[in-house]
């Protein structure tokens, strides 16, 4: 990468982006023709149920890829952050136009897709901010990846698993995803977040309104803009390039 | 609870108790007595045809409110069953406004409740019980300026028809029925009745409701000079009007007796008739199964694979715009997120012209084309926004929702549907001035042969034509195309039961998924007694639909079932088995009966009424199925004789035919333990054109 610090290079970053589009865009024909074009007669529910998974596959697709992301480091100072957020801005809005594809083929009134949006840009965000600040307090050690990698895997595994085992622990029924008896600092997880908003959007319930995952669309933000300002701001933060 | 207050408390205090509660209820009249008139709006309502309604028919219920004092703007409800009708109506000072309602009763005990909800949310209500005859009553609708004269109809003999009791009831003079609701009335009597007077619409809607297959009689005696008027001017013999008739009643109706006049009404009786007679007009069970038809109509809402396709298409160029964008280096930095802001612009705008911001419908329908065509159709709609949602489908006569309890606005013919979910709408319409009647010529050889049409000006696919227990496939016709057709009978489809026999259509059509829900449809719960063949095939049409007040066309899938004329080459005919398809009465509850089959068990009886075809005069019938083998005993009715008769397996001809034609439809009976085919019967005999 080099130091002048463009968001976007060319290079690597261009083929996470193709790659990227093209992987969620086969998933999506996949979905169409497997189970779209054998249905006999119409159900709008098919089509929602193609958001919702597209959505989830989406923000695990996009968690892998982010963190491969380059940005140009926190050396480049000030513009850092403003740099990396567009970046990551748009590899999270380029699967916008197969969300709308999903729409039109089913004939469904269009969810508001730029909420889910949102949370997986923040959330891209506080992981890209994570892996420079990690590479700003001490470069190039051989641990920074998989710091990155573990934190990605602890945030979305780990903590569903977490939620599925206390769920079972205290035989809470659970009917929907956002319910009253789920803790809620387990919303942080941005999966599960996420899951919850398309299902509320995909007509399933919800028992605590959009609540949790405004929390989590806020604290992720908030991470992100302190990893970021720490980066830039620890001393002699050399950046990857 | 206050009993066990007055147990407790003294005998004076018990006196004092009990006046309390007179005075708190004379005191709750009063006030009640006080809002009714404070609103101002005196509802009276009145139901049927002269204060008769029919079982399973639509009938009229005129609902007639006033304004005792200043105007008034409101909703008038209507509650029949579980059926609600609501009318916004607005009443100018001390006015008066008669508003009509066509309410099905699938109830013999149904209640009206008529509600005038005023804008302040005041309520005035009526009650109304209307007299709900049984769904086989005979209506013999009456026309005539004594219609006193005309009573002794009450006491005919309806054995022939069904044995449902006869009715007289008195027509409004000015017909402000609609075509529908004049299907409850069996056969209409015109006597000492100025025809000539009626408006032009009126005598066309008499007109049509005989064109679908009704009986009308017109007396012939005295009072001839004024029935014999207008559209019944030189009435001197039987005249065929569509698929019905008008008779002719030489020496007037009113000095007939009724055995005379039960004879004339058996000889003309249409199949049509016989049918509406013996099983009523079906509207429940054609609602009921109606349900049948929800694959079809989804499927019509399915976007189409070529929609389907565009977006495949679009998505690869997407996947290559943006690798191309994302690979291209350092000179096009934002290369790839304007690629992703074209998309996005791309596809919104493909969706806003797609439709995807407003509601979707399709449905799904069948229609039997005749001098009248009969439409019955479900029409499935996911409405966009809101809950619930206004429906309206253009020229249906009568719309029901499936599901949960909508409401219908009487006047616009509109449905109410809450929530968001799909909703089904049955809806049944009729269209006069029906495409001509296709002709074949069935041959001594028993060679079928002829000219067949698509009468409709759009494609038809598979195609296929029953004659008799024969079905040809025809396979796709294009819009008006014609086709020579030659085809030898081979009875492909004789002794099949139920199934096998749809089945077996199914196969020779190659209909496959939903289409072959619409040929279920069509002959279980469909009447289509006309004599003759069938010429059945599939086409997509378009549709119109208000949702929400916003009109929107839509695509359904039409099963069109055209009738074909059998006709004798050389004058004598030979029609093969199932072309007179017989009317079958399994008695009041209607058990055990179906299309092809009868399995009434024990004590059961089964009565066949096979109404020969207009200008045939037969000279041999063959009864299929083998009747008098085994434990079946099938016996004619001899109508000369007036008696039942065993029939054994021979066939019936010449002069031994004469008795049980000669004065009605052929009549079988059939009593079986076990399950049987309704027995069809083969007709040789002359033609007279």
């Amino acid at each position: 990468m080099n130091a002048a610090g463009n968001f976007h290079t060319g290079g690597e970053n261009g083929v996470l982006e193709s790659l990227y589009v093209a992987v969620l865009s086969f998933m999506l024909a996949a979905y169409m023709i497997l189970v779209v074009s054998r249905e006999e007669g119409y159900d709008p529910g098919l089509y929602r149920n193609a958001y919702v998974y597209f959505m989830v596959f989406d923000l695990i697709l996009f968690s892998l890829f982010v963190s491969f992301w380059e940005t140009g480091g926190a050396a480049q100072g000030k513009a850092y952050l403003l740099r990396a957020a567009a970046g990551v801005i748009i590899l999270a809005a380029s699967p916008a136009p197969l969300i709308l594809a999903i729409f039109l083929a089913g004939r469904i009134n269009p969810a508001n897709f730029m909420l889910p949006l949102m949370l997986k840009a923040v959330w891209g965000l506080a992981v890209v901010c994570l892996r420079d600040f990690l590479e700003a307090v001490k470069p190039g050690w051989r641990w920074n990846g998989f710091l990155t990698g573990f934190f990605i895997f602890s945030v979305l595994v780990l903590s569903g698993l977490l939620a599925f085992f206390l769920t079972e622990y205290r035989q809470a029924v659970i009917t929907t995803l956002y319910d009253r008896d789920m803790p809620g600092a387990l919303f942080l997880n941005p999966l599960l977040s996420l899951a919850g908003l398309v299902y509320c959007q995909a007509g399933g319930g919800s028992q605590a309104g959009l609540d949790p995952f405004y929390t989590c669309l806020l604290f992720w933000g908030l991470a992100a803009a302190a990893l970021g300002t720490a980066a830039v701001k620890i001393p002699g933060g050399a950046g990857r390039g | 609870m206050s009993h066990m207050l007055i147990n407790k408390c003294g005998d004076i205090f018990k006196n004092r108790c009990r006046a309390l509660a007179v005075l708190a209820v004379c005191l709750g009249f009063l006030a009640w007595g006080g809002t009714a008139r404070a609103s101002g709006v005196e509802i009276t309502i009145k139901s049927g045809f002269d204060g008769r309604c029919k079982l399973g028919g639509l009938n009229p219920v005129v609902v007639v409110i006033e304004a005792v004092g200043e105007g008034r703007k409101g909703v008038l409800k209507l509650k029949a069953g579980e059926r609600t009708y609501s009318v916004p109506a607005e009443l100018e000072r001390g006015a008066r406004k008669a508003i009509r309602f066509s309410i099905p009763f699938f109830g013999a005990e149904e209640r009206i409740e008529a509600a005038f909800e005023g804008e302040g949310g005041d309520q005035v209500k009526a009650g109304h019980t209307p007299v709900i005859l049984p769904e086989r009553t005979i209506f013999f609708g009456v026309l005539s300026d004594s219609p006193k004269s005309l009573y002794f109809l009450n006491d005919l003999d309806t054995s022939g028809l069904g044995g449902g009791r006869a009715a007289v009831v008195e027509l409004d003079r000015q017909i402000p029925y609609s075509l529908d609701e004049l299907e409850n009335i069996n056969f209409i009597i015109v006597e000492d009745f100025r025809t000539g007077e009626l408006a032009g619409s009126k005598a066309r809607l008499l007109e049509d409701w005989v064109a679908l297959g009704n009986c009308l009689l017109a007396g012939a005696g005295d009072s001839a000079h004024k029935n014999l008027t207008g559209l019944l001017a030189g009435l001197r013999e039987p005249l065929r009007h569509g698929d019905g008739v008008m008779v002719p009643v030489a020496g007037g109706i009113a000095g007939s007796t009724p055995e005379s006049l039960r004879d004339v009404v058996l000889k003309h009786v249409t199949p049509y008739s016989l049918a509406m007679a013996v099983k009523g007009s079906g509207l429940q069970r054609r609602a009921a199964g109606a349900a049948k038809m929800a694959g079809a109509a989804g499927g019509a809402v399915r976007p189409e694979r070529s929609g389907l396709y565009l977006i495949f298409s679009l998505i690869i160029l997407y996947v290559l715009a943006a690798g191309a964008a994302a690979l291209a280096g350092k000179r096009l930095k934002w290369a790839f997120g304007a690629v992703v802001a074209f998309f996005c612009l791309f596809f919104l705008g493909l969706s806003l012209h797609g439709g995807i911001f407003k509601a979707v419908a399709g449905g799904a329908g069948v229609r039997v084309h005749g001098p009248v065509s009969r439409t019955y159709a479900l029409t499935c709609v996911y409405p966009h926004r809101g809950d619930g949602a206004r429906i309206k489908i253009s020229c249906a006569s009568f719309a029901s929702a499936q599901g949960a309890s909508p409401e219908a606005d009487a006047l616009s013919r509109e449905v109410y549907c809450p929530g968001r979910t799909g909703h089904y709408i049955h809806s049944s319409s009729y269209e006069p001035g029906g495409a001509k009647c296709i002709v074949l010529t069935a041959g001594g050889d028993g060679v079928i042969s002829g000219e067949i049409i698509n009468p409709l000006p759009y494609d038809m696919e598979n195609c296929f034509m029953i004659i008799g227990d024969t079905v040809i496939p025809v396979g796709k016709m294009g819009g008006r195309e014609r086709l020579s057709v030659k085809y030898s009978q081979d009875h492909n489809l004789r002794g099949a039961g139920d199934y096998n026999y749809l089945d077996l259509l199914y196969r020779a059509a190659g209909v496959k998924d939903q289409r072959r829900h619409l040929i279920d449809y069509y002959f279980y719960h469909v009447d289509d007694y006309r004599p003759g063949g069938r010429l059945i095939g599939f086409a997509r049409e378009s549709a119109e639909v208000e949702i929400n007040g916003a009109g929107r066309s839509f695509r359904r899938t039409v099963m069109n079932v055209f009738p074909i004329d059998i006709r004798a080459g050389d004058g004598s005919l030979s029609l093969p088995p199932e072309v007179v398809r017989p009317v079958a009465d399994c008695g009041p509850a209607e058990e055990g009966g179906s299309w092809r089959e009868y399995s009434g068990g024990p004590g059961g009886e089964l009565k066949l009424y096979y109404v020969m075809p207009p200008g045939l005069e037969p000279a041999e019938i063959a009864i299929t199925g083998s009747p008098g083998a085994g434990e079946n005993s099938v016996s004619v009715y001899n109508r000369a004789a007036g008696r039942w008769e065993a029939l054994g397996p021979e066939i019936l001809a010449g002069e031994r035919l004469r008795p049980y034609l000669s004065a009605g439809p052929l009549a079988l009976s059939v009593r079986s333990g076990a399950r049987v085919l309704i027995p069809q019967m083969a007709v040789k005999g002359v033609e007279h054109r």
